[in-house]
């Protein structure tokens, strides 16, 4: 009786065995999501960095440029769906500035931009401006196509002599979801 | 990515213990339990293989998580969710394994002086992959909630093997109480890849001081994966179609590849007419990889701070300075990615088996139990023991105890249970069944009987089976 018993037990298990209450046409739906955190630019900036700009009397600026070459790639195309920029600025100078940031594209066309004043330091003590900028999943598209940015801050004097130090620190949160794995 | 992430989950259902095969472990009837222990009790004078099909080993599965644990179906959570759930409750010390074996010639003879002689051919695929817990964090959630948390590059911690293994053995009854046997091996590998001993840790942290916002700091990394048999297989102007891969894959495996050498041996020691003892170490060797050898090393350490922009006064027209370039190369400067071609050796992952029965039970067949001559085979039909386990893996030894019961219904039939803890698994029952028909043998065994219901829910599933020609 007992190797019946074994024996049914054993071809049972093999007869019967199965693979049940799962799903996995799930797989499709694997969408990992992450949450990038990555130093963007950073800069410090004196009045002797400033030039005299033909195109804005009264104001001092100075611009610079550089290749953001992941930005227009297909994974990022494909996979971030919302990006945020902060930035933080430290400022002496007692008069207003703005900062400027346009993101061009490879054949150097400007599809999005960033702008925002900075605080005037009135006493030359250091004032902190904050600024963040999210990018949503409607605009996601506008910054994914351009491969470099033009940074602009503009000062709003023609005083050469002015004193005072501009520190910029910035960060980008990329949010990604890897949707077509 | 996703095929990928299927079949590492598929694998999670089978198998926490690959190559553990408690249940061939001491079965006598089979030839193949020569195997698990050369100085195993042989009852047979000559044995043959049925080529291909004389021992197919499946095995594998996962120490921490489930098919079911994924993909089950549930109107109250994701499977995104539940992936998160998986990923932090597994440790890096969880693994998943695949092993498979499968046996092309078998054969063996007893001599004139009660030597026997087994020997064969079988090839080998073993994988061993900890789950890199860090690495999934980061991969799966980023690092924006993980700001000053060190993630661990030594959590990529990864090997695996095809080989084919020559192999040759002798076992003989040296007393009335103790046999013992040994088996000469060479391992001849088609492929194996390595990455054991990774350091060094990745961490976001705020900058106390710095330039910028943040220190994304590489530190100490030393990360470093080797390869045999793979590099020639990828290059196209040394493959051209799958034919060229297989006449690639076979010569590798009949001895034209890296080579290695090893040996088995074992004991068996009948303590009283009750009681045996036996043990075996497996596969104590190693294999050297001199040819198709590519590795790859990335070293060193870095902080990266962002672009630093410097606003140099330019003419009209005249291009900036090449930050983003100049960013690549520092990276590259500083963690260079090295490929090399030196040689390896790897220690083929030793086994240890050890095994106490106790044998009872009255006499099977047409010979009725002698109880004055308590030496007789047919005493003893059935047996109650324990069994011990261990096999080296590259982070740590894993280890599994077994209660096993065996026995003999006829002259033509046995079965033996085993009831099998391990670390991670305390209800493993499997189940083999041996037949005698005449001169031909046949077995198979099943592990974790009761997942059988739903095998999505097995940590750990293996199947053994094969055929063979018995002479007594």
């Amino acid at each position: 009786m007992f190797k019946y018993s074994c024996l049914l037990l054993f071809f049972g298990a093999l007869l019967f065995s199965c693979v049940k209450d799962t799903d996995f046409d799930q797989a499709d739906a694997i969408t990992p999501s992450q949450e990038v955190e990555v130093n963007f630019v950073f800069f410090t900036l004196e009045i002797d960095d400033f030039q005299m700009n033909p195109l804005s009397e009264g104001s001092l600026t100075v611009i610079d440029t550089t290749e953001v070459r992941f930005l227009d790639d297909d994974f990022a195309i494909d996979n971030i769906v919302a990006a945020e920029f902060f930035f933080k600025v430290t400022n002496t100078f007692p008069v207003g500035l703005v900062a400027d940031f346009t993101f061009l594209s490879e054949e150097n066309e400007p599809f999005f931009n960033i702008n925002f004043p900075i605080q005037i330091s009135e006493d030359g003590s250091p004032v902190i401006t904050e600024f963040s900028q999210l990018v949503t999943a409607e605009d996601i598209e506008l910054l994914t196509l351009n491969d470099k940015v033009v940074v602009t801050i503009t000062i709003e004097t023609e005083n050469q002599t002015l004193e005072g130090v501009l520190n910029l620190q910035s960060k980008t949160t990329y949010f990604l979801e890897f949707s077509d794995l | 990515m996703r095929f990928f992430l299927i079949f590492i989950f598929l694998c999670l259902g089978f198998l926490g213990f690959a190559q553990n095969k408690q249940l061939l472990y001491g079965v006598s009837e089979v030839p193949q339990s020569l195997l698990t222990n050369p100085g195993g009790i042989v009852e047979y004078n000559t044995h043959f293989g049925i080529p291909f099909f004389s021992h197919l080993h499946l095995n594998g599965g996962s120490s921490g998580v489930t098919v079911y644990d994924i993909f089950q179906t549930s109107n109250t959570s994701d499977i995104n969710s539940r992936i998160t759930d998986a990923i932090f409750s597994m440790d890096n010390t969880d693994f998943f394994t695949v092993t498979q074996q499968l046996e092309i010639i078998s054969f063996g003879w007893r001599n004139s002086k009660d030597y026997y002689f087994s020997g064969g051919i079988y090839q080998e695929f073993d994988m061993i992959t900890y789950f890199p817990k860090d690495l999934a964090i980061l991969g799966w959630e980023g690092n924006r909630d993980y700001i000053g948390y060190e993630f661990d590059l030594g959590d990529l911690n990864t090997s695996g093997d095809l080989l084919t293994v020559y192999h040759f053995g002798a076992n003989k009854k040296i007393t009335d109480k103790l046999t013992l046997g040994a088996r000469f091996k060479i391992y001849s590998s088609i492929f194996n890849f390595r990455s054991t001993s990774n350091k060094g840790t990745f961490v976001t942290r705020e900058s106390d001081g710095g330039p910028n916002i943040y220190d994304h700091l590489l530190e100490g990394a030393d990360v470093q994966v080797q390869t045999s048999g793979i590099a020639s297989l990828i290059d196209n102007d040394n493959v051209n179609g799958a034919g060229d891969v297989v006449s690639h894959v076979m010569g590798r495996a009949l001895l034209g590849g890296n080579l290695g050498v090893g040996i088995d041996v074992g004991a068996t020691y009948e303590i009283n007419r009750n009681f045996t003892a036996s043990a075996s170490i497996l596969d104590l060797g190693a294999v050297f990889h001199t040819n198709d050898v590519e590795n790859y090393r990335a070293r060193g350490s870095y902080n990266l701070t962002g672009i630093n922009l410097i606003f140099p006064p330019l003419e009209d027209g005249e291009p900036s300075f090449p930050y983003y370039q100049n960013l690549e190369d520092e990276v590259t400067e500083q963690v260079p990615i090295d490929t090399l071609y030196n040689k390896y050796s790897v220690m083929r992952p030793l086994k240890m088996n050890a095994a106490v029965t106790y044998h009872f039970g009255e006499g099977y067949g047409k010979n009725e139990c002698d109880c004055l001559n308590r030496q007789t085979t047919n005493f003893g039909n059935q047996g109650l023991g324990v069994q011990f386990y261990s096999v080296f893996r590259p982070k740590q030894p894993q280890f599994a105890a077994t209660l096993f019961y065996y026995r003999r219904f006829t002259e033509f039939l046995s079965g033996k249970i085993t009831y099998t803890v391990d670390s991670f698994v305390s209800d493993n029952l499997g189940l083999m069944a041996v037949g005698d028909f005449g001169k031909f043998n046949v077995y198979m065994g099943v592990d974790n009987l009761l997942r059988y219901g739903n095998l999505a829910k097995a940590n750990h599933v293996s199947l053994q089976l094969g055929f063979n020609i018995k002479y007594q």
